[in-house]
């Protein structure tokens, strides 16, 4: 369905993507996780065929989606930089969607926008942020494109309408199949939607699991210092938080059950990291962390 | 319901909630239960998330497929859950039990003896 | 399963340019209001040479009048043109169907259609100025106009109008696009065409005059036609080329 080989993209100097790899299967979830400026917009509107690769390949429904008009009729980013013509009601929008998404669902649409309780009359420009939010993505929905992406779709909304957003696209979802890529700061409110999560960190893919498996991807350690650096020795450690003898680390879950019963019996805690948490510690800079900057000079 | 942001992976939600509605009788033997669809509409999750707790009772024969029709309930399902609630759950909870115990230095006879209790007071209620 | 849509090019273009038509209405409007205004210069400056009382002058204001309005919507068109390049009306067509292609030939279906229509519209204008004229006072003279009477004329004279509009909107539209992609012509494309006209206009500039003499001096309809319509093509051709690479909301 997606396939990028080594995709790079540089701004005038910046490189936003670095030889960044991937496979998105067709009628999936996917969740693309990363801090601000790790790439993931640049990487959206490569697949959307927006902008143009640097270099590397990139493949949707087997064709390079740069200029590509067919990529374009079966695609659709949804973001809040989408550039709605102001001179026209958000109820003339709707029509004209209509008139270019071959699968556009009217009825969706309009159900959906007197849901929310938009004014057919009103002007897209005039929104507010989280208005703005709602209505492209009733856009994102109603176009029924098979490839569906939201980059950040819940800016400005409020938590009611946040979760409306989500039933709606699980529920769509089920009825329609299709490829939907969402892009997010907040993994833990849409991680039950998600099928696989591809995290990336300053251009470069990271991690691209199963959304059940990133749940069980770490464990957290509580216990003594001393105890938990013999047992860990020089296993990479995700996050560590020390508090005199006592520590609590984040690692890799590469243990069988018997050595975690082990540990266990030497009195310390093990429990589940969250999959928010565990995209956290990865995606978090080599500059230490916050208690860094706070320590002693 | 679920715990969605819980500890506990959510198929393996799923197909203890799937359990439980066998074991109190929701799903008769040979009864057709729901489908990933379906229950991925009820528990609000990615429905290939479903798919993958109800495989996990189609690997314990718990369920069986009828190839187009969509997945049973098989007649030892009740047998197999229990078994299996007593040879895991219930072991993993007794370490985790006798763990605290030893933490908080509770005599083996106090802990014994509390189990008792707790078991009195439940057939109590039940009487 | 979702299944997949084919959509043709020239389906798109047309949906693009219905689009077009309704949103950006706008860009009329503009237009006519040029007209408006420049249908009041010319009344008030017909009336204002009136003190002469010449004929043969009186003729020259009305003369002149035609060619205000028309020159006004040439200025318009160009700036049209131009505007259609920036970044929110490229940006209006990507959140839907579309592709560069599909967007410049619907970007420039929709300025042929504006140059057309307000061309018309600059060609009836002339009936209003002489209608306002008419109510005006000391203006007996302005029955005996000559306007043009034949319908060779007539439609000659209104195709020429059509083409200069429409060439002045091609040209907008390429130098918008060179702007887009070479931002930096913002200020050397005015810089060296009011440079040149100031330096060398005044000395009957060679290049100048000859392109003056190419478009202004054909006296055949027919060559003047095709002369225009090849450098509209030629304009829309350059720009279709210079903005095919160009990226979107590349923010």
């Amino acid at each position: 369905m997606i396939s990028c080989k080594h995709v790079t993209k540089t701004y005038r100097g910046t490189t936003a993507l670095n030889r960044l790899s991937c496979n998105i299967h067709e009628n999936t979830i996917t969740g693309l996780i990363g801090r601000n400026a790790a790439g993931k917009t640049t990487l959206l509107k490569i697949l959307t065929g927006m902008i143009k690769e640097s270099s590397g390949e990139v493949e949707v429904f087997s064709k390079h989606p740069f200029n590509n008009l067919f990529v374009s009729a079966n695609s659709i980013l949804v973001d809040d930089q989408m550039s709605f013509a102001n001179s026209i009601s958000l109820y003339e929008l709707l029509q004209q969607a209509g008139r270019f998404y071959k699968n556009w669902d009217m009825d969706l649409a309009l159900r959906l926008f007197d849901y929310f309780s938009f004014q057919p009359n009103a002007i897209h420009e005039g929104l507010s942020k989280g208005r703005k939010s709602t209505f492209n993505m009733i856009i994102g929905l109603a176009s029924r494109c098979p490839l569906t992406i939201f980059d950040e779709p819940t800016t400005g909304m409020d938590a009611v309408v946040r979760n409306d957003f989500y039933r709606a696209l699980l529920k769509d979802y089920i009825a329609h199949p299709r490829t939907i890529i969402i892009s997010s700061h907040h993994l833990d409110e849409m991680e039950h939607l998600l099928e696989h999560v591809l995290v990336i960190k300053k251009g470069k893919e990271l991690l691209h699991i199963p959304m059940e498996d990133l749940k069980e991807y770490a464990i957290g350690l509580e216990g003594k210092t001393a105890v938990l650096k013999e047992w860990l020795g020089d296993q990479p450690v995700l996050t560590k938080r020390t508090a005199s003898d006592y520590a609590y680390i984040a690692v890799k879950n590469d243990f069988d059950t018997e050595q975690l019963e082990q540990v266990k019996q030497q009195g310390v805690k093990v429990s589940p990291v969250s999959a928010n948490d565990v995209c956290m510690y990865l995606t978090k800079g080599q500059k230490g962390g916050i208690d860094d900057v706070f320590r002693q000079r | 319901m679920l715990d969605l942001n819980g500890v506990t992976p959510i198929y393996i939600q799923i197909a203890e909630w799937m359990e439980n509605q066998i074991l109190n009788g929701t799903f008769q033997i040979d009864e057709k239960v729901h489908s990933q669809y379906t229950l991925a509409e009820m528990f609000n999750i990615n429905p290939a998330t479903a798919a993958k707790g109800l495989h996990l009772l189609s690997e314990e024969e718990i369920l069986y497929t009828k190839r187009g029709l969509g997945k049973f309930v098989s007649p030892l399902a009740k047998t197999i859950i229990m078994e299996k609630r007593k040879s895991q759950t219930l072991t993993g909870l007794i370490t985790d039990l006798v763990l605290e115990a030893k933490q908080l230095q509770v005599e083996d006879d106090e802990l014994l003896e509390m189990i008792r209790k707790e078991m009195k007071q439940q057939k109590g209620e039940e009487i | 399963m979702m299944s997949f849509v084919n959509v043709s090019l020239k389906e798109t273009v047309w949906n693009q340019y219905c689009f077009k038509l309704k949103s950006f209405y706008g860009m009329f409007r503009s237009i006519i209001i040029l007209q408006v205004i420049a249908i009041g210069f010319t009344s008030l400056a017909g009336v204002a040479s009136t003190g002469s009382g010449s004929m043969t002058i009186s003729f020259n204001v009305q003369y002149y009048s035609a060619d205000a309005v028309i020159a006004f919507t040439m200025i318009g068109l160009f700036i049209n043109g131009i505007q259609m390049t920036t970044k929110p009306f490229r940006e209006d067509d990507f959140v839907f169907v579309t592709n560069r292609l599909s967007q410049n030939l619907s970007n420039m279906a929709f300025l042929l259609t504006v140059s057309v229509a307000t061309g018309i519209t600059a060609l009836l204008s002339r009936n209003v100025i002489e209608m306002i004229r008419y109510f005006l006072p000391e203006h007996s003279y302005m029955q005996d106009m000559d306007g043009p009477n034949t319908w060779y004329m007539v439609v000659g004279g209104g195709i020429a109008t059509i083409l200069y509009i429409a060439a002045c909107s091609a040209l907008g539209y390429l130098v918008g696009s060179l702007v887009q992609l070479y931002k930096g012509l913002v200020i050397i494309i005015p810089a060296v065409v009011i440079g040149y006209s100031v330096i060398l206009g005044t000395q009957e500039g060679y290049i100048m005059g000859k392109i003056w003499a190419f478009y202004f001096s054909e006296h055949h309809l027919g060559l003047f036609a095709v002369k225009l319509i090849c450098t509209i093509a030629i304009c829309y051709g350059a720009a279709i080329l210079l903005l095919n690479q160009k990226e979107v909301r590349n923010v």
